[in-house]
């Protein structure tokens, strides 16, 4: 026993490796936090900046291995992506400004649609002698909540925007360099590892890194097809600002759990605010994003999500509602992915150090019986 | 010495890797068998890859049973390969070992000791095989050379095996 312990203390690991683990843990959070709380002023350029660099490292890495200079693939690569940017946008633009004036000039008569629309719904009701219901209250009612819902979401997404706009400047430039140096300002981090730990640190990292990129790339290619289908089924049913609608169903989708319950609202507010508003359409509306959902459950995140985030729904719901709480909508946005690489690196370190406290006690029993007298 | 100077000034060379290492590591890659075949370009290129480390006489570069990230190039000094305490082999300055790591989430079959103050750089895994996914054609001679590599590992193991059988049975 005594030996065992000789043997760990030179090992430095005198500790349970879990326990050991938790304190390596906390003392990489603390220095994590410490770090995000002293670049607060550019943390969103920050977080940007590495989604953008996760996105385009892998078309930077082909141009690196067919033998192009580091500055001139980063280089080539980020002037394409601001081309495509700038395009999409010079084509999106108009369309979307148009649909969007149009649903701000409409959205001044969603009282009296929505009142006119209920008052029909009071008849029907009334005539097969169902129920009554008071227009006027209801409106007034629904109103008020979706004003409060409205304004919330609004504000939340005005100020990630406003962030954008603000960090028009800096976000490519620390993506430029993030694409040319990276990996050595990685390499150099990775050599400050002792040497014991040297190999289990690259796993780990290795691990995360993996897990990180395929997320995101899953996520960005879900708030793709959900976007294109629909957008395609708005359309096919008739409904006004079909691409404008499909758009925000892919945006909010990026929200987990809560997103695609958010996006039903969207589309129910264009039919209600419709030159004419009908139930059907608002169930048409409805089972559009209800298809989308489907496709999205099926075959979207099992083949493209699931793998990467393999977290337990109560976590993710709790995590989104704890990160929409204290950080807003980026908070909504990022929390999944930070809390499945919290898991994968502390699950990595757990399983790391309780090898070598094996590999430790194997050691002190071998030197035990090779100074036994024979 | 002006020149000298500004090469050796800190905003020069602070975010620029020391380069002595790589052309050494690529010297030894060229006589490796795991590079054999390569342009010395494409050597240089997988040397610059590598991550550099120093290790004191005495401590442990890896255990048997230890997930490994990846090989292990000998720059200088002498290691002992190990198994339950017992030496199995001694890994010279040139010799490339641990190679069984870059084999998909293969265990380390021995203890690696450094008998004395080593110098040596990881090739590792992850590195390998973004450069397999990007040249195929490449990829089939390298993997081709580390089968090769393991090959003469099982073989020098059955002979030391066989020798141990033999050795068992005269006593």
């Amino acid at each position: 026993m005594i030996e065992r312990r000789r043997a760990d203390r030179r090992a430095g690991s005198s500790r349970h490796p879990v326990i050991l683990a938790a304190g390596v843990f906390s003392v990489g959070l603390l220095a994590v936090s410490f770090i995000l709380f002293i670049s607060k002023p550019v943390i969103f350029s920050l977080c940007v900046s590495l989604a953008l660099f996760a996105v385009l490292s892998p078309t930077v890495d082909y141009f690196l291995q067919r033998g192009w200079p580091t500055a001139k693939a980063a280089g080539s690569v980020m002037a394409l992506a601001t081309v495509g940017l700038i395009l999409v946008a010079a084509l999106l633009y108009p369309l979307l400004m148009v649909q969007v004036q149009q649903i701000s000039e409409q959205a001044s008569h969603l009282d009296q649609q929505l009142l006119l629309a209920l008052t029909h719904a009071n008849t029907w009701l009334v005539a097969h002698d169902i129920s009554s219901i008071n227009p006027q209250e209801l409106t007034d009612s629904i109103l008020k909540q979706i004003g409060e819902q409205a304004s919330s979401i609004i504000h939340s997404m005005g100020a990630f925007f406003s962030h954008i706009a603000a960090s028009l400047v800096l976000i490519p430039l620390v993506t430029f360099f993030l694409l040319c140096d990276f990996l050595m300002l990685r390499n150099q981090a990775m050599q400050l590892l002792p040497n014991r730990q040297f190999e289990l640190g690259w796993l780990i990292y290795n691990r995360a890194a993996t897990h990180l990129q395929n997320y995101i790339r899953g996520v960005l290619i879900q708030a793709m097809i959900m976007a294109t289908v629909t957008g395609v089924g708005f359309w096919v049913v008739d409904i006004d600002y079909a691409p404008l609608l499909g758009i925000m169903v892919g945006l909010l989708n990026i929200i987990p759990f809560f997103g695609i319950s958010l996006a039903k609202i969207p589309p129910i507010i264009v039919v209600l605010i419709s030159n004419e508003p009908s139930a059907l359409n608002v169930i048409l509306a409805i089972a559009v994003v209800l298809v989308a959902q489907a496709i999205d459950n099926g075959f979207v995140i099992p083949r493209i999500v699931a793998k990467a985030a393999s977290l337990h729904p109560l976590t993710v719901m709790l995590g989104v509602m704890l990160g929409g709480y204290y950080f807003g909508f980026f908070g909504l946005i990022l929390t999944t992915p930070v809390v499945f690489s919290v898991k994968v690196i502390f699950s990595e370190l757990v399983r790391g150090l309780r090898h070598q406290h094996l590999n430790v006690r194997m050691d002190a029993l071998i030197r035990q019986r090779n100074n036994k007298p024979t | 010495m002006a020149e000298k100077a500004q090469t050796n000034a800190l905003w020069h060379n602070f975010f620029k890797p020391k380069d002595s290492w790589i052309e050494d590591t690529a010297k030894k890659c060229e006589e490796n068998l795991l590079f054999k075949g390569f342009s010395p370009t494409v050597i240089r290129w997988f040397a610059a890859k590598m991550h550099p480390r120093t290790y004191d006489a005495g401590e442990m570069i890896f255990h048997a049973g230890d997930e490994g990230a990846g090989a292990i190039l000998l720059r200088s000094g002498s290691i002992a390969i190990r198994n339950n305490g017992h030496d199995l082999a001694t890994i010279q300055a040139g010799d490339m070992f641990g190679e069984v790591a870059l084999v998909d989430g293969q265990a380390r079959t021995a203890d690696a000791v450094a008998m004395e103050s080593c110098e040596l750089v990881f090739l590792l895994r992850a590195d390998l095989n973004d450069w397999i996914n990007s040249h195929p054609k490449h990829a089939c001679i390298l993997l081709k050379n580390l089968g090769a590599m393991l090959a003469g590992r099982l073989l020098e193991s059955n002979k030391n095996l066989s020798k141990v059988i033999s050795e068992g049975a005269s006593k």
